[in-house]
This record gives C-alpha cells, sequence and structure tokens, in this order.
C-alpha cells in the first residue's frame, strides 16, 4: 500500500523532471525546443538557460551512469551544454534537439573515460541465468521506494555504457527505437537487440544481488 | 507468456519510474556564466577578413575570365582590343583606351599568380580555423 502510494506519487513527479523545475517546466513548455533555438540564434542568449534547465538532469543522469563519478559527470554534462550552445549554428532542426543533445553527452562521456584511461567496471555475462521475473517483481514490489530504485540503480551501473545510454534514454520514454539507432549510430535491429540483452542482463544483476536474497530480508 | 515478454513488461514497470539524479543547484548558471565568457571572448578575438568573400569570388571571377581568354585566344600577352565596331561618335572616348598599353605579362606569370592566390586562400582559411579552435577551447 505504501508502496503503491509512494510509486504514484513519484510518477506524478516525473512529468516535471525533464525541466528539473516544477514551475519553469509550466511557463515554458510552451515554447518548444526550435523555438527556443531560433530565439538563440537571434542573439537571446538567455534562451539557452531554459534549454539547459530542461535537460540538464537527463544529460546529467547519462553522463553519471556511463562515467560512475558525479565530478566528472558534472563536468562533462557543463562541457556538453557549453559545445552544445556553441554548434548551435550546426544543428539543422531535423532531429529533436534532445537527440542532438544526448548524441553529444554519449560521445563526450566516452571521450572522458578514454582520455581519463579509466575501464568502467561492468559484468560480462556471456551465459545470463534464466530470469525469475515473476519472483524479482515480488521482491522489488516488498521493498520501499527508496532501496528499489537504489538496487535498480546499481544494476543498470553494471551494464556497459552503450547498454547504459540505451536503457536510459528508452525508458525515458521520450525517444523511439529510430532515434536511439540515429544517437548511437547502430541500426534499429541492433538497437533492439541490444535493449533485449540489456534487460534480461539487468534482471539477471539483479537476481544475483545480495538483497535478493530472501533469507537476509527475513 | 514468454520469458521475453516478461521481462519487457517487468522492465516497464521498473525502469520507466526511475528518477534522474539531481545535480548541483546552480548548475545552469554555471554553464551561462561560461557561455557568456566564450561569447564575449569571441567578439574580441572574432576573426574579421580584410576582404570579404564576395570581393575574393569577384577577383578569382576576372582573373578566371582573363586565363579562359589567353587560353582560348591563345596569345601570351595582352593586347589592346580592337573600337573600331564602336560607333564613330564615341571614338573620341575610345582613343585614350586604343593608345593605353598593358605591360606584357607572360602566361607563367599569370599561372604563377592564379597558384599563388589559390593557396593562400586555402592557408588562410586553414588559419582561421585553427584560430577559431584555439579561442573556443
Amino acid at each position: 500500500m505504501v508502496t503503491d502510494f509512494l510509486n504514484y506519487f513519484f510518477r506524478g513527479q516525473k512529468c516535471n523532471q525533464k525541466s528539473g523545475d516544477p514551475v519553469l517546466s509550466l511557463s515554458m513548455n510552451h515554447q518548444d525546443d526550435h523555438q527556443l533555438i531560433k530565439a538563440i540564434r537571434a542573439g537571446q542568449t538567455q534562451a539557452y538557460a531554459t534549454l539547459v534547465k530542461r535537460y540538464e538532469r537527463m544529460v546529467f543522469s547519462l553522463a553519471l551512469r556511463i562515467m560512475k563519478n558525479r565530478e566528472d559527470a558534472e563536468e562533462v554534462a557543463q562541457d556538453v551544454f557549453v559545445k552544445a550552445y556553441q554548434a548551435l549554428d550546426g544543428f539543422k532542426g531535423d532531429a529533436k534537439f534532445s537527440s542532438w543533445l544526448y548524441r553529444i553527452t554519449y560521445n563526450r562521456s566516452l571521450d572522458m573515460l578514454a582520455r581519463k584511461k579509466r575501464q568502467p567496471t561492468f559484468k560480462n555475462m556471456e551465459n545470463m541465468a534464466q530470469v525469475n521475473s515473476s519472483q524479482i517483481e515480488n521482491m522489488l514490489d516488498t521493498m520501499e521506494y527508496q532501496q528499489q530504485q537504489k538496487l535498480l540503480k546499481n544494476a543498470i551501473n553494471q551494464l556497459e555504457a552503450e547498454e547504459i545510454f540505451i536503457v536510459t534514454v528508452y525508458y525515458y520514454k521520450e525517444h523511439t527505437i529510430a532515434e536511439i539507432a540515429e544517437m548511437t549510430g547502430l541500426t534499429e535491429s541492433n538497437v533492439k537487440i541490444k535493449l533485449y540483452r540489456s534487460r534480461k542482463k539487468l534482471f539477471t544483476l539483479l537476481q544475483a544481488m545480495p538483497a535478493f536474497n530472501k533469507k537476509e530480508l527475513l | 507468456m514468454k520469458e521475453e515478454e516478461k521481462i519487457e513488461i517487468l522492465a516497464d514497470k521498473y525502469l520507466t519510474n526511475l528518477p534522474l539524479d539531481r545535480l548541483s543547484f546552480d548548475f545552469s548558471a554555471k554553464v551561462m556564466t561560461e557561455i557568456t565568457a566564450s561569447e564575449i571572448n569571441k567578439a574580441r578575438f572574432s576573426y574579421k577578413p580584410l576582404i570579404s568573400k564576395p570581393v575574393w569570388a569577384t577577383f578569382f571571377a576576372i582573373m578566371g575570365a582573363v586565363f579562359v581568354y589567353f587560353l582560348i585566344s591563345g596569345q601570351s600577352s595582352f593586347q589592346a582590343p580592337d573600337f573600331s565596331w564602336f560607333p564613330k561618335q564615341l571614338h573620341s572616348f575610345t582613343l585614350p583606351l586604343a593608345n593605353f598599353k598593358l605591360p606584357v605579362i607572360s602566361g607563367t606569370v599569370i599561372s604563377s599568380i592564379l597558384i599563388f592566390s589559390f593557396m593562400a586562400l586555402i592557408e588562410i582559411s586553414v588559419i582561421k580555423r585553427l584560430f577559431d579552435r584555439r579561442t573556443t577551447q
């Protein structure tokens, strides 16, 4: 009952997550990205602040999940917004501004990882165990909301950079498979396969976590 | 139901609700400060060519026309044009032009000027790009 209420409450909050600021999102939602870009190109630099507010959390979350370090992720996010602003004239507007921005985020995060010569630790799972989905569902439902979110995020963090990007963008429910394919440079069928594998890997990882050991919970 | 479908339903249920991470409260202010600083920097050090693109285009069009003229006519030097076809009333105006003689320029010199101009144009664009990259970093 409590979990259901919390889920409902946070689901309601999600509609305002994109801007990060509920008040701002209400007043600015009428202006779409392309109108804002038009204004920026016309010299209204401050209009870019709205775009930053609108996408900062998604850009930061993507960078954080790939980089696994808050300082690095914030540096990447800042760099992404500055570079995007400088390259705004090159944005043709055929695709969504967010697609373009997320692609920059993905590439910048990979660049930063390469520059720092830091290989993220991810689980390479050749043979994945059978996922007991009903057991996972039962366990997740009995957990406190915060613990549930923490476990899911931990599982996502163990995926590979490409998988993290695909899962995060896809489940933000803002972009289609075709758009994700364009962002990652993969084919649509490849994205679908990777999405399927990532989901399975994620729940296999979740299933193997100590918190999912019933004895420990009891 | 297949395992694949069950996992998909499970993912839809739990991953769609996953909240995004929060960053420092002054993040957007920091970004805008950096952008404003880069704008000021850009305005201060922005590259403005001494010769504009239309002027370059006109210059090359004239050069090209002269080159093509020599190529077609087979002449190795410039000669004053024949104004005899002009109406007689206008001869007084064309007379000074008929007496005007340009220095003789060989085809080799013209070719080398053309090649040099072309190379200079390439170099200017390369230097501009390099300059832009330095100022934006």
